[in-house]
């Protein structure tokens, strides 16, 4: 079971990478307006 | 043959066809041609008459030019491209993005265009010489006129709401992870060797983890508890705290000396969830402001004559006594002013939210606040801007506070702290006799099981909850304690002109003969060439599609008089009492009248009337369990109507800004809670003053005063239903702390014992959190659907 | 900052397109060969009739059923997955992919794996691990493809026009992230030698099957769910036309998911060798995933809500798509728990809840995005709507005829293993039984096949004829202004330097995950601290060998070792599996599904004999049995020529072989093969003429019994639960 103790901090590692990105966007602004987001994707069509 | 402009929508009188599409001018179809050609046909798809026809004149804009007023709008700034940022109203739906953000395709100048929807805002990258006035006309012409108010950049919500998800998003990792890293103490773990041996591992990775959430996301409970502390007030954030403290040290203790493996999932998850429900009253209005200062309807320039009479646009900030300024049609007059030239029909329906219009004579005062509807007028400036009349109504410090120390969940807080401390000195006391090594571990189950986690949520959520629904319905609610406010309400005190009544409907009543065919092609033919507002209004009444007209000979308009011509050799004459038949005795009239002669006969009047909003005697009969009163700004003409419908309640005409504040404070002298209704900036006194004061508006950029609740105009109705759902929520809330308190006591009846397992904490905690949150939403929610 | 023109890849995009519907095609003609063979295991010899002992067990079901898998989940949903986002990424982002060299080499790289996947897999160089059994030179090469795709997505997203990252994109990096992490730790191995395929999984038993199902189950999660979640978030809304339900939903739904995914693994393993504790941690998490995933399947549908499905078949394909996902994920938590984990583990009920994933979710939201992209790209209407109707249905029609025999197999099966007499002894004592009593199901679940691959030819035609009406444009041009490196507040206007603390922040972590790993290994690996049996022993050479030919033909797809402590079990094979009994096993062989009975107790059953003619003709010696036969173990020579090298990586793995045992190995090899070959001699004489009748006929190139790899399995089997056989 010391496998475990690779997984553990691996999936740790994951989370906290996961954690950065997330507060890092909220940081420069992308979740302040996430009504307009969805609807942009659908307007780059001609 | 339907003449029916492709753009705009409207009628069209001048015909201009193009691409087999009609349209009613040259911009319409100017701007038909732009979208069309840069393929951005799709619009038309989306969005029905999406024009409006651009009002202004073409130099209306130039004022965004000057310097000083550019730097308002500009967010960012370097040697090729500005970043300009309008707020735009009329940002409504898909279409709306998908034309704006394609600027860049109708105007080379335009470098990109982004918006945000939420709140209505724009921000144009445009290449550096491009003027300012030449964008906004172009959106005007689009449809998208920008709002050129004197608003402020407000992103001080903006970094809260920040904060809050990092807060958030941390707690959530860290409860996540340790109760995963907690999760294998629960289950048979014992059997496991080689769990046995590593458990140090985990419990140090908890502790590890449970930091950011202890000293990040909590850190709001720990300052709020030791402001109220230091002020000597309990709150419900000072027993919050102590558990996170007595929960945290307990826990660093037993993982330190090998005694246990703490509490740190409760604690963490504990912590979640009060942030959760602290997310969950981060409920804003964003594309509305509770706190709007009176400033922001004012346009933020004004155009002022100079010594030399040219004309130049300034800050209004800048007027200095003595200055001329030019008030047009519908622009609101920013200080209080000197008419010098032109004829001004004052509307202070701003000011005193009485609709009739005031005509000025030259040399009249007119004060700050007043629009002026009809033709341009010249006007001295006799006081700065921050002397004006109505900014000294606004700034008047006679109101109380209305943050409410004392809300329920305060209350609840204090005797709450006070059993627990006295239910650990009795345990401390009891172990002491006992057995007293065991009165430290006792003490501190006692303190850590009393944690008042599903107490501190239940209220928040409850009456989140509550303001969530109301938002859907168009009743904006400004924060959840002030749902707890409207609970109280006894006496509930209307405002009349724009509360009870609508706003810009009148009805117009005939009182005399009845007028035949002819007689009202006479009226109508006449009052075809008058400006004047009332003529306007009687002029839209009247007329029928396909009405034919006389021609007149010697059209005559007096100023505040009224209307005379030649039809067929008659002589027509549309005005006041006095102008009509100058030989009755002048006497002030209370009712808004227009009189009507054909010849020397003088057929009658017609009289205007405010349209009193439907379902509103419906209204007033199911609140028939409170203490109603209308304080009117207005004369007392519709005194025998409203009475009729409202015969019990008090009545009170010609009130006076300052009144109506002092009769809200004679009120609650006498222990009333009182809430107020009112539209206008003469109710503002009254609103801030009152327990709860609500604001009604037909459209969300247009004027209403700060205020507690905001109400479209149409929902007024729902008073009686707002204040129901209130109370029953008030009474939600209190079922669920009387659940939570069973959860601690039942927490407690182990705790005193001197035996409590982390494991009766880690059930106990989330059940009763999560089974707060679910009845106090669940119920919410059913209580809504029945009253409804 | 100005408007600058450049061009969409649609190349590449294309390429991945048609690799998708090549593979899919294989993988649904694989999946249908070896559905073919479990009602039918005489198939290959009809094929290559007499030659079949010569073939090397090129057709060989364990070999097939490897390739089905790999083929299905890293060929057709792989190529899916980067055409959907190499389509997507750059209309999100608003720029081409940041490098085409880069595009290319992983598109080539890409297929170049699989097209080694089946040379290797055909030649039986494989680890037996489920979804990883590609040896350690094609873990490298997947690792390195992997990072190509990384460099491009992340240099496609650095050089970015648009400030907001759409969800989808959150999905892919997700994606992108856990599975190389995943892939790396699952697949860390020993080589025996650098020239040669062979190695060793480095951790064994509990070790290597937790690993093992903290990657599979993850590479369910981060191959079959995010990347789809992420094409589903970004195509259902440009095929309806309607933007996402709630965005709101959709960003909570990412961020719930990918930090509970993680921990769900170990449901695989209830009621297994692994700790209770680790056991239920599996639980707890998989029935917490039904929060997130039912969030989004709701997402998805509330999104297709009130636009016109009936009249076009790829918003179809879409609702029947997420419908799965939402049914998958429900049965999920539900096959999670104790309960009915007990009933149905080990059977086909695994094998359907894995089709609905893949036929249904994946599959039918792959064939919604290729049908829109067809469009898209040749910038014309689909050849036929109608054809495209008779997809859907046929493939609707399909999942339904697969997915419900195994459902109802799968009960009966329990219910036939599991029924005892009054006299408590088993009411079916052979597994056989149920063998016979499942084909009707297999049958059917061919003909639900069938149709999903008639499905999927029909849209290949219908494809074709679309493509020929249409017009392809390499590079699409489009414009777009550059992204200003300021966001629009511009009071929080940072340039790079300040947001280089997160940079540094994140590339320090990785730094110091490394080098945790590192440090960690080696210890993980050296030393054991699984409760050690005193009898368990390492393997023989002989037995080793053995057991790598087990490994080669995949014996663990069908047959389990791993007895779960239930009473039926335990009657039928004996005493359930301990944990200690495993720590020489390199890798693990546990299995997930018994076609076939459990093995882990099968040393001593049978005599060596029985299982030289099992494996000649399993028919012979089982009657109705649908094992295929294995006649070239019986003629092929075993290779002994790496028993050192092997035993020596082994014990660079903890596994107690002194110098001595390996010295003598070859001494040993010889005295253990005599032996059971003199035993099956002494048992069956007919074998004995029949050896002899071959060296006479082949003089000079005869091989001894002795020599063949059977003898080699058959020390194996024979071994298997000997070690704490309780002897009388």
């Amino acid at each position: 079971m010391d496998v475990l103790l690779l997984m553990i901090p691996s999936s740790i590692f994951l989370g906290v990478l996961f954690l950065i990105m997330f507060i890092n966007s909220v940081y420069t602004g992308q979740f302040d307006d996430i009504d307009s987001q969805a609807i942009r994707i659908l307007l780059d069509d001609k | 043959m339907n003449n029916i402009c492709f753009h705009c929508g409207k009628y069209c009188n001048l015909i201009l066809s193009f691409d087999n599409k009609i349209f009613c001018c040259n911009c319409c179809k100017n701007v038909y041609i732009i979208i069309n050609t840069y393929g951005l046909k799709k619009f038309y798809e989306l969005n029905n008459n999406p024009g409006i026809i651009p009002t202004s004149k073409n130099n209306y804009f130039d004022f965004l030019d000057k310097n000083d007023i550019k730097e308002k709008f500009i967010s960012f700034d370097n040697e090729n491209i500005s970043i300009i940022k309008f707020i735009i109203p009329s940002i409504h739906c898909s279409s709306c993005i998908w034309l704006l953000e394609n600027l860049q395709k109708i105007n080379s100048n335009i470098i990109e265009s982004i918006i945000n929807f939420s709140q209505k805002e724009i921000f144009i990258y445009i290449k550096k010489p491009y003027k300012l006035s030449n964008l906004a006309k172009l959106l005007t012409k689009l449809g998208y006129k920008p709002l050129f108010n004197n608003f402020q950049l407000k992103n001080k919500d903006l970094f809260i709401y920040r904060k809050l998800l990092y807060k958030l998003a941390i707690a959530f990792f860290c409860f996540g992870n340790i109760m995963l890293l907690t999760f294998p103490e629960y289950v048979n773990h014992k059997d496991d060797f080689w769990f046995l041996k590593h458990k140090y591992i985990f419990q140090y990775i908890t502790l590890i983890l449970s930091l950011p959430s202890i000293f990040f996301s909590a850190t709001d409970y720990f300052k709020s508890a030791f402001l109220s502390l230091k002020k000597s007030i309990i709150n419900i954030n000072v027993p919050i705290s102590l558990g996170i403290l007595i929960l945290f040290l307990r826990s660093c203790y037993e993982i330190i000396y090998n005694i246990g493996s703490g509490y740190l999932d409760s604690l963490t998850g504990f912590i979640f969830f009060l942030i959760l429900s602290k997310f969950f009253q981060h409920k804003t209005y964003k594309a509305i402001y509770f706190d709007r200062d009176y400033k922001y309807y004012y346009p933020i320039s004004v155009t002022k004559i100079n010594s030399n009479g040219i004309e130049e646009n300034i800050l209004i900030s800048k007027l200095k006594i003595g200055d001329k300024i030019i008030i047009r049609n519908e622009e609101i007059i920013p200080v209080d002013t000197i008419l010098i030239d032109g004829l001004a029909m004052i509307d202070n329906s701003f000011i005193t939210g009485e609709s009739r219009l005031i005509s000025k004579e030259i040399g009249n005062k007119i004060y700050a606040g007043g629009k002026q509807k009809g033709e341009s007028i010249i006007l001295k400036v006799i006081k700065e801007v921050n002397q004006s009349y109505l900014n000294c109504l606004w700034t008047k410090k006679s109101y109380t506070k209305k943050v409410l120390m004392y809300n329920i969940i305060n209350i609840w807080a204090r005797y709450f702290t006070l059993i627990i401390i006295f239910i650990s000195l009795i345990t401390g006391i009891y172990w002491y006799i006992l057995d007293p090594s065991k009165i430290y571990q006792t003490i501190c189950s006692v303190l850590i099981v009393a944690c008042p986690c599903a107490l501190a949520i239940s209220y928040p959520f409850t009456l989140g909850n509550i303001m969530r629904i109301l938002g859907k319905q168009g009743i904006f609610v400004k924060d959840i304690y002030t749902i707890e406010r409207i609970s109280n309400i006894t006496t509930l005190v209307f405002d009349k002109t724009g509360t009870i009544t609508e706003t810009d409907k009148t009805k117009i009543f005939f009182i005399g003969k009845k007028l035949n065919n002819d007689e009202i092609i006479y009226i109508i033919s006449l009052l075809k060439n008058s400006k004047h507002p009332l003529s306007k209004m009687l002029y839209e009444h009247l007329y029928t599609p396909g009405q034919k007209f006389f021609s007149i000979k010697f059209f005559e308009e007096i100023p505040g008089k009224g209307l005379k011509a030649v039809i067929n050799g008659i002589i027509i004459k549309i005005g006041s009492i006095n102008y009509i038949n100058p030989s009755k005795i002048k006497k002030i009239e209370k009712q808004t009248k227009v009189f009507v002669s054909i010849g020397s006969k003088i057929l009658g009047y017609f009289l205007f009337r405010n349209k009193y909003r439907e379902g509103i005697q419906k209204m007033f009969n199911q609140l028939i369990n409170y203490d109603i009163h209308i304080l009117s700004g207005d004369n007392n003409s519709e005194q025998s109507y409203i009475n009729y419908f409202l015969p019990k309640n008090k009545i009170y005409f010609f009130q006076s800004p300052e009144s109506k504040l002092n009769y809200i404070i004679n009120l609650q002298k006498k222990g009333k809670k009182v809430m107020m209704l009112g539209d206008g900036i003469n109710d503002i006194g009254a609103l801030k003053q009152s327990e709860v004061g609500i604001a009604i508006f037909e459209n969300s950029n247009n004027f209403y005063p700060s205020c507690d609740v905001l109400i479209e105009g149409k929902n007024i109705t729902k008073i009686p239903y707002i204040l129901k759902f209130s109370k029953l929520g008030i009474r939600i809330v209190l079922l669920s702390f009387i659940i939570s308190i069973i959860y601690n006591i039942i927490g407690l009846s182990f705790a005193i014992n001197g035996y409590i397992k982390p494991i009766i904490i880690a059930i106990l905690m989330p059940i009763s959190s999560l089974s707060v949150i679910i009845f106090t939403i669940l119920s919410t929610w059913i209580v809504n659907k029945k009253i409804k | 900052m100005q408007i600058q023109k450049f061009y969409y890849d649609n190349k590449i995009v294309k390429s991945f397109l048609y690799a998708t519907i090549l593979w899919g095609i294989i993988g649904f003609i694989a999946g249908l060969t070896i559905a073919l063979l479990l009602f039918n295991p005489d198939i290959p010899e009809l094929i290559l009739g007499k030659n079949l002992k010569f073939s090397n067990g090129i057709l060989g079901f364990g070999r097939l059923r490897a390739l089905h898998t790999t083929t299905a989940i890293f060929a057709f949903i792989g190529n899916i997955i980067f055409a959907g986002s190499y389509y997507s990424l750059q209309r999100l982002l608003k720029t081409r992919m940041y490098s085409d060299f880069l595009s290319l080499l992983h598109f080539w790289g890409w297929q170049l794996f699989i097209v080694l996947s089946w040379i290797t897999f055909l030649m039986g160089i494989n680890t037996s691990k489920e979804y990883a059994e590609h040896e350690w030179p094609l873990d490298i090469m997947i690792t390195l493809v992997w990072l190509i795709y990384g460099i491009n997505m992340i240099g496609t997203i650095l050089n970015r026009r648009v400030k907001h990252l759409y969800v989808s994109i959150w999905f892919y990096i997700s994606t992108w992230t856990a599975m190389i992490m995943l892939h790396i730790l699952n697949n860390l191995e020993l080589p025996i030698s650098l020239t040669s395929f062979k190695s060793y999984s480095i951790y064994a038993g509990v070790q290597d099957a937790l690993i093992q199902w903290w990657y599979g189950h993850n590479a369910v999660a981060f191959i079959l769910t995010t990347p789809i979640l992420g094409l589903m978030y970004y195509f259902i809304p440009k095929a309806s036309g309607k933007p996402v339900f709630s965005y709101r939903l959709s960003i909570i739904h990412f961020w719930s998911l990918i930090f509970i995914y993680i921990w769900a693994g170990p449901h695989h393993l209830i009621y297994t060798s692994l700790p209770g504790w680790a056991q239920a941690l599996g639980t707890v998490f998989s029935i917490m995933l039904l929060a997130p995933s039912w969030g989004g399947m709701l997402n998805g549908l509330l999104t297709l809500r009130g636009s016109n499905v009936k009249k076009n078949p790829i918003l179809k394909f879409f609702v029947v798509s997420v419908i799965c996902y939402g049914m998958a994920t429900f049965e999920g938590p539900l096959l999670a728990t104790k309960t009915l984990n007990s009933i149905v583990h080990f059977t086909d009920w695994i094998v359907a809840h894995a089709h609905l994933g893949t036929l249904g979710w994946n599959g039918f939201m792959t064939f919604g995005i290729i049908y829109w992209l067809i469009e898209k790209l040749w910038n014309t209407k689909l050849f036929s709507l109608k054809l495209a109707n008779i997809h859907f249905w046929m493939g609707t029609l399909g999942i339904v005829l697969y997915i419900m025999p195994m459902y109802f197999g799968s009960v009966k099966q329990a219910e036939i293993l599991k029924a005892f007499k009054l006299d408590g002894t088993l009411l079916h004592k052979n597994f056989i039984d149920s063998v016979i009593a499942l084909k009707p199901f297999y049958i059917v679940r061919f003909i639900g096949g069938s149709l999903y691959l008639i499905g999927a030819f029909i849209m290949i035609y219908n494809i074709y004829k679309t493509i020929q009406k249409g017009y392809f444009i390499n590079n699409e041009m489009t414009e777009a202004p550059t992204l200003l490196k300021s966001s629009y507040h511009n009071k929080y206007f940072h340039n790079l330097l300040e947001r280089k603390p997160i940079q540094m922040t994140i590339l320090s972590l990785i730094v110091v995950a490394i080098g945790g790993i590192i440090e960690i290994i080696p210890t993980l690996v050296i030393k054991s601290n699984i409760p050690i049996i005193k009898n368990v022993k390492p393997y023989t050479p002989l037995e080793l060998e053995g057991r790598d030919i087990y490994i080669k033909e995949n014996c663990n797809s069908c047959h389990s070792q791993q007895i779960r402590p239930f009473r039926d079990e335990v009657v039928r094979y004996g005493e359930y599996s301990k944990a200690g009994e495993f720590i020489y096993d390199h890798p693990f062989l546990w299995g997930s599904k018994r076609t076939g009975p459990d093995l882990s107790r099968e040393g001593g059953k049978n005599p060596s004999s029985w299982h030289y003619k099992h494996m000649l003709n399993p028919r012979s010696t089982s009657p109705n049995s649908i094992m295929p036969k294995y006649p070239w173990l019986i003629f092929n020579e075993l290779d002994r020529s790496n028993i050192q090298n092997k035993m020596k990586t082994l014990v660079k793995l903890g596994v107690p072989y002194t110098k001595e045992e390996i010295k003598n190995a070859y001494k040993d090899m010889d005295i253990q093969s005599n032996k059971i070959v003199l035993d099956i001699y002494n048992e069956a004489t007919e074998i004995k003429k029949e050896i002899n009748i071959q060296k006479q006929q082949k003089g000079s190139k005869f091989i001894p019994l002795e020599k063949r790899e059977i003898i080699a399995l058959i020390a194996y089997l024979q071994r298997l639960g000997k070690d704490i056989k309780i002897e009388n």
